[in-house]
């Protein structure tokens, strides 16, 4: 029922797939608990192979040629609701960010001539060497 | 289901803990300028994950801990109560530096040399009646210029027993409002940041005011002992203190200004125990410099001293001598009068029922000089006899003077310096727990840059997962 992938051997069916990107949204949850620029980076690291193995298992059950088991099927709604409850929190968590940076700028930096909150620009590490 | 109801939970409990995280920093940002806050860092917890017993793990808010730094606050407190001392001392000593200027350019010094150089113009010409009214008007000049110098220092000594009072009584109000922290602590014993910035705001006022040490009790109140030992706030117990002006029994100028002693509620005298603080410099002050110059029960006072040596040298001299050699000879009358008190400084005048002509000029010897008390009275400031410890009069004044001006002079140049320790230690303090606005900007600005990337990610993965459940429906 399940189809292997032969080409590199890591995902080797729908179901490895699904339950990779379900182990790694649910370690992303963790992390965005915790608000660090690090553990975002980290998130994105974990989304983006996420990204690789959902399309793996789209490839896989758009070539199947029976449909997949109940069992899988109930993975892919828990899988979806994942994801929509990540779109969620991040969508959320830009709005605070957003409104948070704006008013850390203003009490920091003031406002523009257009009354937005004046930006901050973040100098890239430099050294300096004789 | 079980495991949706889970996850959504876990999900829930995630949100709730970033939004919490996120109230944290908006705190810190707005108190960024609130005096005595400490940055609150957020603390997230792991819930326990057991997907058979339906925990289904995730984070949740934990209390936000304070980055305050206890080391660094004692610090600051001692350093501030150092400077509190120095700048009381400055302040309540500096209307003593125009009437004991050393210089003698004006004051009881330039007094001394003006009578010196009338007696010396006297002596030349003995029965002169401007010589004679010269030395009336020098002598004038002295006895106001003691006037005006005890005047000062009693007008100092009025305003340091008023400013002690006040000090006394904002220490006991700062004491109410750490009681009332305590009490707030007892009833509920949940962080609240803004309680512990007022709390420490409060702790720092009473620094500068007295030598204080913090104690932190188990329960999260806090106790306040006053130069470590007596108890100003115990929980919710506080110990007022009382200010006490008192005359000794046995004293032996009991006319003198009383002694200022500081009291505990029990009536203990604590005075030995305040050093540090501005109580302390007032202590010092009504205690120490004040009674040196004015005396108090037990001390007659310099300026006093001087006053009445003084006086007495000239009137002992000029009653020796004679206003004329008759028949019958005429003795001399004394040129100044002060108070029965101790206060001599206060009461010296030049005597009224002396007229220019009752100046006694001649030394009756023998041999007779006829403007021999004059000569004497010219050279009072080297005659041996009539010194103070030691030291003529025009030296004794200039010690006094010096000892004010040295004690100012001290005090200015060490509140200068402890006003830089004072800022080295809360920059440090700040360092440890005081809220940076570039520190807190920089962080955002990145935190979300780096959000908005991944929510990009997130979107491209939710449409891919809903491709997979369109394959599956």
């Amino acid at each position: 029922m399940e189809r292997s992938l032969q080409a590199d051997g890591q995902y080797r069916s729908v179901a490895d797939c699904v339950r990779s990107a379900h182990k790694n949204l649910a370690e992303v949850k963790i992390l965005i608990s915790r608000p660090t620029r690090e553990n975002a980076d980290k998130s994105g690291d974990l989304l983006r192979e996420v990204e690789v193995q959902l399309g793996c298992a789209a490839v896989f059950l758009g070539s199947a040629p029976e449909r997949p088991d109940p069992g899988l099927v109930k993975e892919i709604h828990e899988l979806k609701r994942q994801t929509e409850f990540l779109v969620a929190l991040f969508g959320e968590t830009n709005r605070f960010l957003s409104a948070w940076a704006g008013r850390v700028l203003v009490q920091r930096n003031g406002y523009t001539e257009r009354g937005a909150a004046a930006p901050l620009f973040l100098v890239p590490r430099t050294s300096a060497e004789a | 289901m079980a495991d949706l109801i889970g996850s959504l939970n876990a999900a829930s409990n995630a949100l709730d803990a970033f939004q919490q995280a996120i109230t944290v920093t908006q705190n810190n940002v707005t108190n960024a300028n609130t005096p005595g806050y400490a940055k609150q860092v957020p603390v997230l917890q792991a819930l326990p994950f057991d997907q058979v017993g339906g925990q289904a793990g995730g984070s949740t808010f934990g209390a936000p801990q304070n980055t305050r730094n206890e080391f660094a606050e004692n610090a600051v407190r001692q350093q501030t109560s150092l400077l509190g001392t120095f700048q009381q001392i400055q302040t309540s000593l500096q209307p003593l530096q125009t009437v004991f200027d050393a210089t003698g350019q004006t004051g009881i010094s330039k007094a001394f040399n003006d009578l010196y150089s009338a007696f010396s113009a006297w002596s030349t010409e003995p029965t002169n009646s401007n010589t004679q009214t010269g030395v009336l008007s020098a002598a004038g000049e002295v006895a106001d210029a003691f006037q005006q110098a005890a005047s000062q220092v009693n007008s100092t000594l009025t305003s340091t027993n008023q400013d002690l009072q006040s000090t006394v009584n904002q220490i006991n109000q700062a004491a109410q409002t750490i009681q009332n922290y305590n009490i707030a602590k007892i009833q509920s014993n949940t962080p609240d940041p803004n309680l512990d910035a007022n709390l420490n705001s409060t702790l720092e006022n009473l620094s500068q005011l007295a030598n204080i040490q913090v104690v932190h009790e188990a329960n999260g109140t806090v106790g306040v002992l006053l130069g470590g030992q007596t108890p100003l706030v115990l929980g919710n117990q506080v110990d007022p203190l009382k200010v006490t002006f008192t005359v000794p029994s046995n004293a032996q100028f009991p006319g003198n200004p009383p002694v200022a002693s500081i009291v505990d509620s029990n009536g203990n005298d604590i005075t030995s125990e305040i050093s540090g603080g501005s109580l302390s410099g007032l202590l010092s002050v009504r205690n120490g410099t004040l009674p040196s110059l004015i005396g108090s029960p037990s001390q007659a006072g310099n300026l006093n001293t001087l006053a009445k040596s003084f006086a007495d040298a000239v009137n002992s001299t000029l009653t020796s001598g004679q206003i004329s050699t008759g028949p019958p000879p005429v003795a001399g009358v004394p040129l100044f009068t002060y108070g029965a008190g101790s206060n001599v400084a206060a009461s010296l005048t030049v005597n009224a029922a002396i007229t220019p002509g009752q100046l006694a000029a001649i030394d009756p010897g023998p041999p007779l000089v006829s403007n021999g008390t004059a000569l004497k009275l010219a050279n009072l400031d080297s005659n041996s006899t009539t010194f103070i410890n030691g030291l003529s009069f025009s030296q004794f004044f200039s010690s006094l003077a010096t000892d004010v001006g040295n004690q100012i002079s001290s005090a200015t140049s060490s509140a200068s310096t402890q006003t830089q320790v004072v800022a080295q230690a809360k920059a440090v303090r700040s360092q440890l727990s005081g809220v940076s606005l570039d520190e807190e900007a920089v962080r955002i600005v990145q935190l979300q840059t780096a959000f908005d990337a991944v929510s990009k990610v997130v979107t491209v993965i939710d449409q891919l997962a809903q491709t997979l459940v369109n394959i599956v429906q």
